[in-house]
Protein backbone atom coordinates (compact mmCIF):
# COMPACT_ATOMS: atom_id res chain seq x y z
CA UNK A 1 0.00 0.00 0.00
CA UNK A 2 1.37 3.40 -0.96
CA UNK A 3 1.78 6.25 1.47
CA UNK A 4 -1.11 8.06 -0.16
CA UNK A 5 -3.39 5.06 0.27
CA UNK A 6 -2.35 4.85 3.91
CA UNK A 7 -3.22 8.51 4.36
CA UNK A 8 -6.60 7.92 2.78
CA UNK A 9 -7.34 4.93 4.94
CA UNK A 10 -6.32 6.85 8.03
CA UNK A 11 -8.63 9.68 7.03
CA UNK A 12 -11.63 7.40 6.51
CA UNK A 13 -14.40 8.40 8.83
CA UNK A 14 -13.26 12.00 9.02
CA UNK A 15 -14.18 13.10 5.50
CA UNK A 16 -16.50 16.07 5.91
CA UNK A 17 -19.65 14.70 4.32
CA UNK A 18 -22.60 16.97 4.98
CA UNK A 19 -25.37 15.37 7.02
CA UNK A 20 -27.42 13.10 4.80
CA UNK A 21 -30.94 14.46 4.43
CA UNK A 22 -34.02 12.37 5.00
CA UNK A 23 -35.40 11.72 1.53
CA UNK A 24 -38.25 9.33 2.18
CA UNK A 25 -41.02 11.88 2.39
CA UNK A 26 -39.92 13.97 -0.57
CA UNK A 27 -39.28 10.93 -2.77
CA UNK A 28 -42.65 9.35 -2.01
CA UNK A 29 -44.33 12.70 -2.66
CA UNK A 30 -42.67 12.84 -6.09
CA UNK A 31 -43.53 9.30 -7.16
CA UNK A 32 -45.40 9.24 -10.47
CA UNK A 33 -48.60 7.85 -9.00
CA UNK A 34 -48.81 10.82 -6.67
CA UNK A 35 -48.81 13.46 -9.35
CA UNK A 36 -52.46 13.26 -10.20
CA UNK A 37 -54.36 15.36 -12.68
CA UNK A 38 -52.92 18.81 -13.14
CA UNK A 39 -55.91 21.02 -12.87
CA UNK A 40 -57.38 19.26 -9.90
CA UNK A 41 -54.36 19.91 -7.80
CA UNK A 42 -52.78 23.01 -9.15
CA UNK A 43 -54.44 25.97 -7.60
CA UNK A 44 -51.84 28.05 -9.30
CA UNK A 45 -52.51 29.91 -12.46
CA UNK A 46 -51.56 27.07 -14.72
CA UNK A 47 -50.41 28.20 -18.09
CA UNK A 48 -51.78 26.19 -20.93
CA UNK A 49 -50.25 26.98 -24.25
CA UNK A 50 -52.53 25.69 -26.95
CA UNK A 51 -50.92 25.88 -30.30
CA UNK A 52 -53.01 23.73 -32.56
CA UNK A 53 -54.31 20.28 -33.19
CA UNK A 54 -52.46 17.11 -34.04
CA UNK A 55 -48.81 16.40 -33.40
CA UNK A 56 -48.56 13.53 -35.77
CA UNK A 57 -48.76 15.65 -38.87
CA UNK A 58 -46.10 18.01 -37.70
CA UNK A 59 -43.14 16.07 -36.49
CA UNK A 60 -41.02 13.36 -37.93
CA UNK A 61 -40.95 10.16 -35.83
CA UNK A 62 -37.48 11.07 -34.57
CA UNK A 63 -38.52 14.54 -33.62
CA UNK A 64 -41.60 13.21 -31.90
CA UNK A 65 -39.52 10.81 -29.89
CA UNK A 66 -37.07 13.49 -28.82
CA UNK A 67 -39.94 15.76 -28.00
CA UNK A 68 -41.70 13.17 -25.89
CA UNK A 69 -38.51 12.29 -24.06
CA UNK A 70 -37.86 15.91 -23.32
CA UNK A 71 -41.25 16.36 -21.76
CA UNK A 72 -40.89 13.21 -19.76
CA UNK A 73 -37.74 14.69 -18.37
CA UNK A 74 -39.10 18.03 -17.31
CA UNK A 75 -41.23 18.08 -14.20
CA UNK A 76 -44.34 20.18 -14.34
CA UNK A 77 -44.78 19.88 -18.10
CA UNK A 78 -47.14 17.54 -19.82
CA UNK A 79 -48.05 17.04 -23.44
CA UNK A 80 -51.29 15.60 -24.56
CA UNK A 81 -52.25 14.93 -28.13
CA UNK A 82 -55.81 15.80 -28.99
CA UNK A 83 -57.82 15.92 -32.16
CA UNK A 84 -59.80 18.93 -31.09
CA UNK A 85 -59.17 21.67 -28.63
CA UNK A 86 -61.45 21.85 -25.63
CA UNK A 87 -63.94 24.72 -25.42
CA UNK A 88 -62.77 27.62 -23.39
CA UNK A 89 -64.14 30.68 -21.68
CA UNK A 90 -62.31 33.72 -22.99
CA UNK A 91 -61.15 36.24 -20.45
CA UNK A 92 -59.15 39.40 -20.83
CA UNK A 93 -56.63 39.07 -18.10
CA UNK A 94 -54.27 36.28 -17.34
CA UNK A 95 -54.29 35.31 -13.71
CA UNK A 96 -50.68 34.96 -12.80
CA UNK A 97 -51.28 35.01 -9.08
CA UNK A 98 -50.93 37.70 -6.49
CA UNK A 99 -49.09 40.85 -7.45
CA UNK A 100 -46.14 41.46 -5.15
CA UNK A 101 -42.91 43.39 -5.11
CA UNK A 102 -39.77 41.71 -6.33
CA UNK A 103 -38.43 41.56 -2.80
CA UNK A 104 -41.61 39.92 -1.60
CA UNK A 105 -41.40 37.40 -4.40
CA UNK A 106 -37.85 36.55 -3.42
CA UNK A 107 -38.96 36.01 0.15
CA UNK A 108 -41.98 33.93 -0.75
CA UNK A 109 -40.33 31.70 -3.31
CA UNK A 110 -38.78 28.62 -1.79
CA UNK A 111 -36.03 28.63 -4.34
CA UNK A 112 -33.55 31.17 -5.62
CA UNK A 113 -35.16 33.48 -8.14
CA UNK A 114 -33.09 34.18 -11.22
CA UNK A 115 -33.90 37.02 -13.56
CA UNK A 116 -32.58 38.05 -16.96
CA UNK A 117 -29.91 40.69 -17.01
CA UNK A 118 -29.82 43.68 -19.32
CA UNK A 119 -33.57 44.16 -19.50
CA UNK A 120 -34.09 46.23 -16.42
CA UNK A 121 -36.40 45.37 -13.58
CA UNK A 122 -39.71 43.64 -14.18
CA UNK A 123 -42.68 45.97 -14.31
CA UNK A 124 -44.84 43.47 -12.44
CA UNK A 125 -44.15 40.39 -10.35
CA UNK A 126 -46.67 37.74 -9.33
CA UNK A 127 -46.51 34.85 -6.90
CA UNK A 128 -48.81 31.91 -6.83
CA UNK A 129 -48.72 28.62 -5.04
CA UNK A 130 -50.60 25.37 -4.86
CA UNK A 131 -51.80 23.49 -1.84
CA UNK A 132 -48.86 21.12 -1.93
CA UNK A 133 -46.18 23.73 -1.50
CA UNK A 134 -45.45 24.40 -5.16
CA UNK A 135 -44.55 28.01 -5.90
CA UNK A 136 -44.54 29.92 -9.17
CA UNK A 137 -43.12 33.38 -9.67
CA UNK A 138 -43.82 35.34 -12.84
CA UNK A 139 -41.91 38.44 -13.79
CA UNK A 140 -43.46 40.61 -16.49
CA UNK A 141 -41.27 43.00 -18.46
CA UNK A 142 -42.11 45.40 -21.24
CA UNK A 143 -42.38 44.35 -24.88
CA UNK A 144 -44.02 41.03 -24.15
CA UNK A 145 -41.22 39.44 -22.15
CA UNK A 146 -42.60 37.18 -19.42
CA UNK A 147 -40.53 34.82 -17.31
CA UNK A 148 -42.16 32.22 -15.07
CA UNK A 149 -40.10 30.04 -12.78
CA UNK A 150 -41.52 27.38 -10.55
CA UNK A 151 -41.03 24.42 -8.33
CA UNK A 152 -43.90 22.07 -7.90
CA UNK A 153 -44.64 18.41 -7.66
CA UNK A 154 -47.52 18.81 -10.04
CA UNK A 155 -48.00 19.53 -13.69
CA UNK A 156 -47.79 23.18 -14.55
CA UNK A 157 -47.93 23.44 -18.29
CA UNK A 158 -50.32 21.59 -20.47
CA UNK A 159 -49.53 21.85 -24.12
CA UNK A 160 -51.11 20.89 -27.37
CA UNK A 161 -49.12 21.56 -30.48
CA UNK A 162 -50.53 21.84 -33.94
CA UNK A 163 -49.74 22.49 -37.58
CA UNK A 164 -47.70 25.58 -38.20
CA UNK A 165 -45.95 25.40 -34.87
CA UNK A 166 -42.30 24.56 -35.10
CA UNK A 167 -40.28 23.13 -32.26
CA UNK A 168 -36.59 23.04 -31.72
CA UNK A 169 -34.42 21.57 -29.03
CA UNK A 170 -32.03 24.23 -27.81
CA UNK A 171 -29.37 24.38 -25.13
CA UNK A 172 -29.42 26.50 -22.01
CA UNK A 173 -26.25 25.98 -20.02
CA UNK A 174 -26.01 22.38 -21.11
CA UNK A 175 -29.63 21.58 -20.43
CA UNK A 176 -32.12 20.71 -23.12
CA UNK A 177 -34.69 23.40 -23.70
CA UNK A 178 -37.70 23.38 -25.95
CA UNK A 179 -38.35 26.30 -28.26
CA UNK A 180 -41.90 26.70 -29.55
CA UNK A 181 -42.67 29.19 -32.21
CA UNK A 182 -45.16 29.93 -34.95
CA UNK A 183 -48.62 28.59 -35.53
CA UNK A 184 -51.80 29.52 -33.79
CA UNK A 185 -50.83 30.94 -30.51
CA UNK A 186 -53.23 31.15 -27.69
CA UNK A 187 -52.53 30.77 -24.06
CA UNK A 188 -54.80 28.88 -21.75
CA UNK A 189 -54.72 28.19 -18.11
CA UNK A 190 -56.76 26.34 -15.57
CA UNK A 191 -58.12 28.49 -12.83
CA UNK A 192 -58.51 27.40 -9.27
CA UNK A 193 -62.17 26.86 -10.11
CA UNK A 194 -61.08 24.10 -12.49
CA UNK A 195 -62.40 26.07 -15.43
CA UNK A 196 -60.22 26.53 -18.44
CA UNK A 197 -59.72 30.10 -19.57
CA UNK A 198 -58.15 31.49 -22.67
CA UNK A 199 -55.89 34.44 -22.71
CA UNK A 200 -55.86 36.85 -25.59
CA UNK A 201 -53.64 35.25 -28.19
CA UNK A 202 -51.82 38.42 -29.08
CA UNK A 203 -50.14 38.32 -25.69
CA UNK A 204 -48.43 35.07 -26.44
CA UNK A 205 -44.99 35.20 -27.92
CA UNK A 206 -42.54 32.44 -28.66
CA UNK A 207 -41.85 30.20 -25.73
CA UNK A 208 -38.67 28.64 -24.38
CA UNK A 209 -39.04 25.93 -21.72
CA UNK A 210 -36.30 24.33 -19.71
CA UNK A 211 -35.34 23.07 -16.31
CA UNK A 212 -32.31 23.98 -14.24
CA UNK A 213 -31.83 21.90 -11.13
CA UNK A 214 -35.33 21.42 -9.80
CA UNK A 215 -36.59 24.73 -11.04
CA UNK A 216 -38.63 24.96 -14.21
CA UNK A 217 -38.47 28.02 -16.43
CA UNK A 218 -40.82 29.34 -19.08
CA UNK A 219 -39.67 32.36 -21.01
CA UNK A 220 -42.16 33.98 -23.34
CA UNK A 221 -41.04 36.72 -25.67
CA UNK A 222 -41.61 38.03 -29.16
CA UNK A 223 -37.99 37.51 -30.06
CA UNK A 224 -36.02 35.03 -32.18
CA UNK A 225 -34.45 31.95 -30.64
CA UNK A 226 -30.99 33.46 -30.41
CA UNK A 227 -32.25 36.36 -28.34
CA UNK A 228 -34.39 34.07 -26.17
CA UNK A 229 -31.39 31.88 -25.47
CA UNK A 230 -29.30 34.92 -24.60
CA UNK A 231 -31.99 35.98 -22.15
CA UNK A 232 -32.26 32.47 -20.69
CA UNK A 233 -28.51 32.19 -20.27
CA UNK A 234 -28.34 35.59 -18.64
CA UNK A 235 -30.50 34.61 -15.68
CA UNK A 236 -28.86 35.56 -12.42
CA UNK A 237 -29.93 35.65 -8.79
CA UNK B 1 -46.14 -4.07 18.72
CA UNK B 2 -43.43 -3.42 16.20
CA UNK B 3 -43.32 -5.80 13.28
CA UNK B 4 -40.14 -7.26 11.96
CA UNK B 5 -38.74 -5.22 9.08
CA UNK B 6 -39.45 -6.74 5.72
CA UNK B 7 -36.49 -8.03 3.73
CA UNK B 8 -35.36 -5.94 0.80
CA UNK B 9 -36.62 -8.44 -1.76
CA UNK B 10 -40.09 -8.30 -0.24
CA UNK B 11 -40.03 -4.49 -0.23
CA UNK B 12 -38.97 -4.52 -3.87
CA UNK B 13 -41.81 -6.84 -4.83
CA UNK B 14 -44.29 -4.64 -3.02
CA UNK B 15 -42.86 -1.45 -4.50
CA UNK B 16 -43.09 -2.98 -7.96
CA UNK B 17 -46.75 -3.52 -7.24
CA UNK B 18 -47.17 0.18 -6.47
CA UNK B 19 -46.76 0.07 -2.70
CA UNK B 20 -45.33 3.51 -2.00
CA UNK B 21 -44.80 2.72 1.67
CA UNK B 22 -42.57 -0.19 0.73
CA UNK B 23 -40.60 2.02 -1.61
CA UNK B 24 -40.33 4.62 1.13
CA UNK B 25 -38.76 1.97 3.34
CA UNK B 26 -36.27 1.20 0.58
CA UNK B 27 -35.46 4.89 0.33
CA UNK B 28 -34.76 4.99 4.03
CA UNK B 29 -32.47 1.99 3.75
CA UNK B 30 -30.36 3.52 1.00
CA UNK B 31 -30.70 7.30 1.24
CA UNK B 32 -27.47 7.68 3.17
CA UNK B 33 -25.24 5.97 0.62
CA UNK B 34 -27.15 7.50 -2.31
CA UNK B 35 -26.63 10.99 -0.95
CA UNK B 36 -22.94 10.40 -0.29
CA UNK B 37 -22.31 8.99 -3.74
CA UNK B 38 -24.04 12.00 -5.27
CA UNK B 39 -22.05 14.28 -3.00
CA UNK B 40 -18.81 12.61 -4.01
CA UNK B 41 -19.58 13.55 -7.60
CA UNK B 42 -21.10 16.97 -7.10
CA UNK B 43 -19.43 18.21 -3.94
CA UNK B 44 -22.46 20.33 -3.24
CA UNK B 45 -24.91 19.24 -0.57
CA UNK B 46 -28.03 20.81 -2.09
CA UNK B 47 -27.32 19.43 -5.54
CA UNK B 48 -26.46 16.05 -4.09
CA UNK B 49 -29.76 15.94 -2.26
CA UNK B 50 -31.62 16.74 -5.47
CA UNK B 51 -29.62 14.19 -7.45
CA UNK B 52 -30.28 11.48 -4.87
CA UNK B 53 -33.94 12.33 -4.68
CA UNK B 54 -34.36 12.38 -8.45
CA UNK B 55 -32.39 9.16 -8.65
CA UNK B 56 -34.81 7.45 -6.28
CA UNK B 57 -37.79 8.67 -8.30
CA UNK B 58 -36.24 7.48 -11.57
CA UNK B 59 -35.41 4.14 -9.97
CA UNK B 60 -39.03 3.77 -8.94
CA UNK B 61 -40.15 4.43 -12.49
CA UNK B 62 -37.70 1.81 -13.72
CA UNK B 63 -38.52 -0.90 -11.18
CA UNK B 64 -40.17 -2.91 -13.94
CA UNK B 65 -36.75 -3.31 -15.54
CA UNK B 66 -35.01 -4.28 -12.32
CA UNK B 67 -33.92 -7.91 -12.43
CA UNK B 68 -35.44 -9.93 -9.58
CA UNK B 69 -32.87 -11.42 -7.26
CA UNK B 70 -30.21 -8.83 -8.10
CA UNK B 71 -28.90 -6.58 -5.36
CA UNK B 72 -30.77 -3.28 -5.32
CA UNK B 73 -27.96 -1.07 -4.08
CA UNK B 74 -25.61 -1.24 -7.10
CA UNK B 75 -28.55 -0.76 -9.43
CA UNK B 76 -29.69 2.28 -7.47
CA UNK B 77 -26.18 3.71 -7.28
CA UNK B 78 -25.87 3.46 -11.04
CA UNK B 79 -28.96 5.62 -11.42
CA UNK B 80 -27.86 8.09 -8.76
CA UNK B 81 -24.34 8.23 -10.20
CA UNK B 82 -25.75 8.96 -13.65
CA UNK B 83 -28.02 11.61 -12.25
CA UNK B 84 -25.13 13.29 -10.47
CA UNK B 85 -22.91 13.15 -13.54
CA UNK B 86 -25.63 14.66 -15.69
CA UNK B 87 -25.79 17.55 -13.29
CA UNK B 88 -22.04 17.99 -13.47
CA UNK B 89 -22.20 18.16 -17.24
CA UNK B 90 -24.89 20.79 -17.09
CA UNK B 91 -23.04 22.72 -14.44
CA UNK B 92 -19.57 22.53 -15.92
CA UNK B 93 -20.64 24.48 -18.96
CA UNK B 94 -21.52 27.47 -16.91
CA UNK B 95 -18.79 27.51 -14.36
CA UNK B 96 -15.39 26.11 -13.65
CA UNK B 97 -16.05 23.16 -11.42
CA UNK B 98 -12.44 22.88 -10.37
CA UNK B 99 -12.39 26.45 -9.19
CA UNK B 100 -15.62 25.90 -7.36
CA UNK B 101 -14.64 22.79 -5.47
CA UNK B 102 -11.08 23.88 -4.90
CA UNK B 103 -12.40 26.88 -3.09
CA UNK B 104 -14.90 24.89 -1.12
CA UNK B 105 -14.66 24.79 2.61
CA UNK B 106 -13.82 21.22 3.46
CA UNK B 107 -13.35 21.86 7.15
CA UNK B 108 -17.05 21.40 7.79
CA UNK B 109 -16.92 24.48 9.95
CA UNK B 110 -15.64 22.47 12.88
CA UNK B 111 -14.01 24.15 15.83
CA UNK B 112 -10.20 24.06 15.85
CA UNK B 113 -8.87 20.87 17.41
CA UNK B 114 -6.37 20.78 20.24
CA UNK B 115 -2.92 22.06 19.35
CA UNK B 116 -1.37 18.62 19.36
CA UNK B 117 -3.64 17.59 16.51
CA UNK B 118 -3.09 20.65 14.38
CA UNK B 119 -0.53 19.07 12.10
CA UNK B 120 -2.64 16.00 11.55
CA UNK B 121 -5.67 18.14 10.90
CA UNK B 122 -3.78 20.31 8.41
CA UNK B 123 -2.57 17.27 6.54
CA UNK B 124 -6.05 15.88 6.44
CA UNK B 125 -7.50 19.12 5.20
CA UNK B 126 -4.82 19.29 2.54
CA UNK B 127 -5.83 15.80 1.49
CA UNK B 128 -9.52 16.66 1.45
CA UNK B 129 -8.89 19.85 -0.51
CA UNK B 130 -6.94 17.84 -3.07
CA UNK B 131 -9.80 15.35 -3.30
CA UNK B 132 -12.24 18.21 -3.73
CA UNK B 133 -10.17 19.53 -6.63
CA UNK B 134 -10.31 16.22 -8.51
CA UNK B 135 -12.60 15.71 -11.46
CA UNK B 136 -15.99 14.34 -10.37
CA UNK B 137 -15.40 10.75 -11.48
CA UNK B 138 -11.94 10.66 -9.93
CA UNK B 139 -13.39 12.05 -6.72
CA UNK B 140 -16.07 9.38 -6.72
CA UNK B 141 -13.49 6.67 -7.36
CA UNK B 142 -11.38 7.77 -4.39
CA UNK B 143 -14.23 8.51 -2.00
CA UNK B 144 -16.10 5.37 -2.98
CA UNK B 145 -13.05 3.20 -2.44
CA UNK B 146 -11.65 4.73 0.74
CA UNK B 147 -14.48 6.54 2.50
CA UNK B 148 -17.67 4.79 1.46
CA UNK B 149 -16.42 1.23 1.31
CA UNK B 150 -18.22 0.49 -1.93
CA UNK B 151 -17.77 -2.98 -3.32
CA UNK B 152 -16.29 -3.24 -6.79
CA UNK B 153 -19.75 -3.96 -8.13
CA UNK B 154 -21.18 -0.88 -6.43
CA UNK B 155 -18.27 1.31 -7.46
CA UNK B 156 -18.58 0.11 -11.05
CA UNK B 157 -22.28 0.91 -11.02
CA UNK B 158 -21.83 4.34 -9.49
CA UNK B 159 -19.02 5.17 -11.92
CA UNK B 160 -20.92 3.78 -14.87
CA UNK B 161 -18.09 1.45 -15.90
CA UNK B 162 -17.56 -2.29 -16.11
CA UNK B 163 -16.53 -4.01 -12.91
CA UNK B 164 -13.13 -4.87 -14.34
CA UNK B 165 -12.40 -1.20 -14.94
CA UNK B 166 -12.82 -0.09 -11.33
CA UNK B 167 -9.27 -0.82 -10.20
CA UNK B 168 -7.85 1.15 -13.11
CA UNK B 169 -10.20 4.04 -12.37
CA UNK B 170 -9.08 4.10 -8.75
CA UNK B 171 -5.43 3.83 -9.75
CA UNK B 172 -5.71 6.75 -12.15
CA UNK B 173 -7.63 8.80 -9.65
CA UNK B 174 -4.93 8.19 -7.06
CA UNK B 175 -2.30 9.30 -9.55
CA UNK B 176 -4.16 12.54 -10.12
CA UNK B 177 -4.64 12.97 -6.41
CA UNK B 178 -0.94 12.51 -5.86
CA UNK B 179 -0.26 15.18 -8.47
CA UNK B 180 -2.68 17.51 -6.72
CA UNK B 181 -0.84 16.99 -3.47
CA UNK B 182 2.71 16.97 -4.68
CA UNK B 183 2.61 18.71 -8.01
CA UNK B 184 3.98 17.11 -11.17
CA UNK B 185 7.22 15.15 -10.73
Amino acid sequence: MTELEQRLEAAAGTYPFPPAPSLRESVVRDLPGRRGLPWRKVGLAVALVVLGAALAAVFSPGARSAFRDWFDFVPGVHVERVEKLPPSARIRAFDLGRRVSLDEARREARFELRLPTGVGKPSEVFVDRDGAGGVAVTAVYGRGLVLTEWRSNHIFFYKLLGPGTSTEIADVHGVDALWLTGGDHAVFYRGADDVEYERDGRLAGNVLLWQQGRTGYRLEARVPLRRALALARSLEP
Amino acid sequence: MVGRPLPESELLDRARGGDEGAYGALVEMHEHIAFRVAYAVLHDAAEAEEAAQDGFVKAYRSLGRFRRGSPFRPWLLRIVGNEARNRVRARSRREGLTRRVAGADVSGGAAPPPEAAVLEREQREELFAAIAALRPDDRLAVIGRFFLGLTDEEAAAALGVRRGAVKMRVFRALERLRLELEGPA
